[in-house]
């Protein structure tokens, strides 16, 4: 238990929060420099679009800052940040829900985008048989598939994609239990193992 | 792998310790979703943007209480401020105001009255008696009917005769009433009473 304060306070970012928390505006810069493109770049891949993601990590760091205060140190910077970026992105889900104003990328049912994904690549194969996709296509179907994802599937995966996080920290981020969050990788995994099952042949093949 | 194997392994508690091991080849296909960039003026617009909430916060701009106080504020202030100014002028106006007392001044001018009469009648009565008591009787007759009853009543239940009319409620040979002694009770039950005894009474003249 110790052990783990110790650690919670000797990670980096905690440090620096501990400073915001006493007011200095210093150490909020250093704090968004550091967590600002990571943000960005998770919600990018969760919302399909880049001008909403910066939106939204500003907003990740208006909540920080708001609540600046009642922060302590029982859980590592990076779990806090994370509770508050899965947040935003579930108010962003219910308001677009209460508008209707749901994307194509935001938005897609699971079997109709399937249905696109299978006809974009095997498309793509049957036009040209010899041809391998290229990182550009590759890009395209793989975000197609991630936006094919429902909203927690798709952040179970972006955390652990591109946040390193291991299960007990993405549970505690979703305030799920493990198991629940395992639960949801796995489908995840289907899904996308469905969804990317033609260029993953091809890839095999190659 | 089947989806049921997977759905018991993750029951069972024997899946794999992290997410990378569990997304297996699907994890290096996530390589290619692309990375936000990040503008260079992105950290100085949150930074800003962050200073400017907490200005307002420090204002209670963007409070929603404060918000919402301050639309019923725009209204309840006029309001308040009428019906202040319909308190204080009503208590202004009962302290500058001395108005009749309803009950008292009807009583203190009966009172006066009665005073005023029993000085008037003490003093005539002093100086000339018989000619007072004459006049009492006087006065008396007016306000009585010949049955002595008062005539305001007598007006209500019969019909007064005009002018050369036969009175025939009154008879022809009827005696004035005195208003005191036996003469008085005699009459009201409509007995004729004796002449008066006394020196000073003398008959009416018909």
């Amino acid at each position: 238990m110790y052990r783990a304060a110790m650690a919670t306070v000797s990670d980096p970012s905690t440090l620096l929060m501990l400073r915001v928390r006493d007011g200095d505006a210093e150490a909020f810069e250093q704090l968004v420099a550091l967590w600002q493109p990571r943000l960005v770049t998770l919600f990018m891949n969760h919302v399909g679009d880049h001008s909403t993601a910066e939106d939204l990590a500003q907003e990740v760091f208006l909540r920080v800052y708001r609540a600046r205060h009642r922060y302590e140190p029982k859980a590592k910077f990076t779990t806090w940040v994370h509770t508050i970026a899965n947040n935003i992105a579930s108010d962003l889900r219910q308001r677009a829900y209460r508008r209707k104003e749901w994307g194509v990328v935001a938005n897609p049912s699971a079997s109709g985008n399937m249905v696109g994904l299978d006809q974009m690549a095997v498309a793509a194969s049957g036009l040209l048989p010899t041809r391998q996709l290229d990182q550009v296509e590759l890009q395209g179907v793989v975000q197609q598939a991630i936006a094919g994802l429902n909203d927690r599937q798709r952040m179970v995966v972006l955390l652990a994609k591109f946040e390193h996080c291991s299960y007990e920290e993405i549970a505690e981020a979703m305030k799920l239990s493990v198991s629940a969050v395992k639960s949801l990788l796995f489908r995840a995994r289907e899904q996308l193992r469905e969804a990317l099952k033609p260029y993953l042949a091809e890839k095999g093949e190659s | 792998m089947s989806q049921k194997e997977g759905k018991e392994r993750i029951q069972h508690g024997d899946a794999p310790a992290t997410p990378a091991e569990d997304l297996g080849e699907l994890w290096q296909t996530l390589d290619v979703l692309p990375e936000a960039e990040h503008p260079e003026d992105l950290l100085a617009t949150t930074i800003e943007m962050v200073a400017v909430d907490a200005g307002h916060r420090r204002t209670g701009k963007t409070s929603r209480f404060a918000q919402v106080g301050g639309d019923l504020w725009q209204w309840f202030a006029p309001a308040i401020a009428v019906g202040v100014s319909i308190v204080v002028g009503y208590f202004i106006g009962q302290a500058t105001l001395e108005t009749p007392q309803p009950q008292q001044e009807p009583v203190d001018w009966r009172a006066r009255r009665q005073e005023i009469l029993k000085n008037t009648l003490q003093e005539a009565i002093q100086n000339d008696p018989a000619g007072a008591k004459k006049f009492l009787e006087k006065q008396l007759r007016d306000t009585r009917d010949t049955q002595g009853r008062p005539r305001g009543l007598q007006q209500k239940n019969t019909v007064v005769p005009r002018a050369g009319e036969l009175n025939v409620s009154k008879p022809r040979n009827a005696r004035p009433y005195s208003s005191d002694g036996p003469g008085k009770k005699e009459q009201l039950r409509g007995k004729q009473s004796e002449p008066l005894t006394e020196p000073d009474d003398q008959p009416r003249e018909q």
